[in-house]
């Protein structure tokens, strides 16, 4: 458990609490997009809501996530190397 | 959804704090660790030698009427090239940037104030603060920058001119000790975190004002007003705690504010903090904003409102997993940042302006 260490039972709280959070943004959310037919919306938000609970629940357990700046220097690292005398001091 | 209209004040105190934004307390170490005692050089030549730039900015989407950036990507560069060049830009330079703007901002609170506070405590606060104004929408993003640009600035030059007694004007020479390279290198450095990101603005300039040309010159005002602030904290940063200590300490300006003492007036350093997280989050309201905009517009929705809380949630997750630690942002962004936003802010609008010039001239556009 990340957020405080030694309390076990926190790791339980957040993940019911980001449940509830879940479930009250779709009652709130879904009823309104299904009324107004855009399901394109509808996919796309459950796609990134479930993308941010996933990895929300992932890092109350204490799993170490990829650093998605890798892709970041994973593309730029052959400019950094290019223009590497500038940049140093 | 565009039936927004900014007015040019608006537009003005919207430039002006994100173009403070990180600059104030975050760059200067930077700038002084790269040019020593010459950083008032460097705050005085990056934003003049930028100024062209956010000409290139507003005349490209000129050129390009009621579009956003994601359309002039694709009108330039055709479909499929531009939608790639589009997603990355959304998703790693406006996206990634709001969980590493709120790691600043929660890492300077949880040092400075809150030690014994968890970091993800420290953000959640920031991102319900971030969540309301985006659901509130941009007019009032813009209204609450309206009226806090003057508030911060008048904070920020009170603190500095409390400072004046502490002043050592010796710590300023010698003047171009080592030539101009390292004042070119600390330009660099400085254009990458107020200059550049600029371009974060063309998605929605144009397209929410109600006048283009005259909004241009608030746009200009807005900048160089932040510009004039940052080029003050910089200058009073090296006179009061000179180069050496500048450039060693994570917050120069706040460290500075401590060393106020006049009268019973001391330890005012809260009213620099106050102005730096205000101006910050107008700045990661601004990449957000974008980020949500950029997506809504690469997959066609009609309204950006409903993606808002569960990337919200995504980049509170995220704020804590970007930055590891307090010395891997110092490596990343003067590396890798300065080569994204190098690419996206200068290379390619230049590009996109002549190949935007040259199709004008042959008819196809």
């Amino acid at each position: 458990m990340i957020f405080v260490k030694g309390k076990k039972n926190m790791g339980i709280m957040l993940i019911i609490l980001l449940g509830v959070f879940t479930i009250v943004l779709c009652m709130v959310e879904v009823p309104k997009m299904l009324s107004a037919k855009e399901y394109k919306e509808m996919i796309v938000f459950f796609i990134i809501l479930s993308f941010g609970v996933i990895t929300a629940v992932l890092k109350i357990l204490g799993v170490q996530l990829p650093n998605p700046q890798g892709v970041v220097i994973f593309v730029n690292q052959p400019i950094v190397d290019i223009i590497k005398g500038v940049l140093e001091k | 959804m565009n039936t927004i209209k900014l007015s040019d004040h608006q537009v003005f105190a919207l430039a002006g704090n994100f173009t403070m934004g990180t600059a104030i307390i975050a760059v200067t170490a930077t700038v002084a660790d790269y040019a020593k005692q010459d950083a008032w050089i460097v705050a005085l030549l990056a934003p003049v030698v930028g100024l062209p730039l956010i000409w290139v900015y507003h005349y490209l989407m000129k050129l390009h009427p009621g579009k956003t950036l994601i359309e002039v990507y694709y009108a330039v560069f055709g479909k499929v090239i531009g939608w790639i060049l589009a997603a990355y830009f959304v998703i790693f330079v406006c996206l990634l940037s709001a969980p590493n703007i709120i790691f600043y901002i929660g890492n300077f609170v949880q040092t400075q104030y809150m030690t014994e506070t968890p970091l993800y405590a420290l953000h959640f606060v920031f991102v319900i603060c971030l969540m309301v104004g985006l659901l509130y929408g941009l007019e009032a993003i813009a209204r609450s920058s309206e009226i806090s640009i003057f508030i911060v600035s008048g904070l920020i030059i009170f603190a500095m001119l409390m400072n004046l007694p502490n002043i050592n004007p010796k710590n300023l020479l010698p003047v171009l000790e080592e030539g101009f390279t390292p004042i070119i290198k600390a330009s660099i450095q400085l254009a990458s975190n107020i200059t550049w990101p600029c371009i974060i603005f063309t998605m929605f300039y144009p397209l929410n004002t109600v006048n283009t040309n005259k909004t241009r010159n608030s746009l200009f005002i807005g900048y160089t007003w932040g510009t004039i602030i940052n080029f003050i904290c910089i200058i009073m940063s090296v006179l009061v705690l000179g180069s050496t200590i500048t450039a060693r300490s994570q917050y120069p300006t706040y460290l500075m504010a401590k060393e106020i003492s006049i009268g019973i007036i001391s330890r005012v350093e809260a009213i620099i903090s106050f102005s730096w997280i205000v101006t910050e989050t107008v700045r990661v309201t601004f990449y957000f904003y974008a980020a949500v905009i950029g997506i809504t517009r690469l997959l066609g929705l009609s309204d950006y409102k409903k993606i808002v809380l569960p990337l919200g949630l995504v980049s509170l997750v995220f704020s804590g997993v970007t930055y590891p630690d307090t010395i891997y942002p110092g490596i990343y962004d003067t590396t890798m940042w300065v080569a994204m936003i190098g690419v996206y802010g200068v290379v390619l609008p230049i590009l996109m302006l002549i190949i935007t010039k040259i199709k004008i001239r042959i008819g196809k556009l």
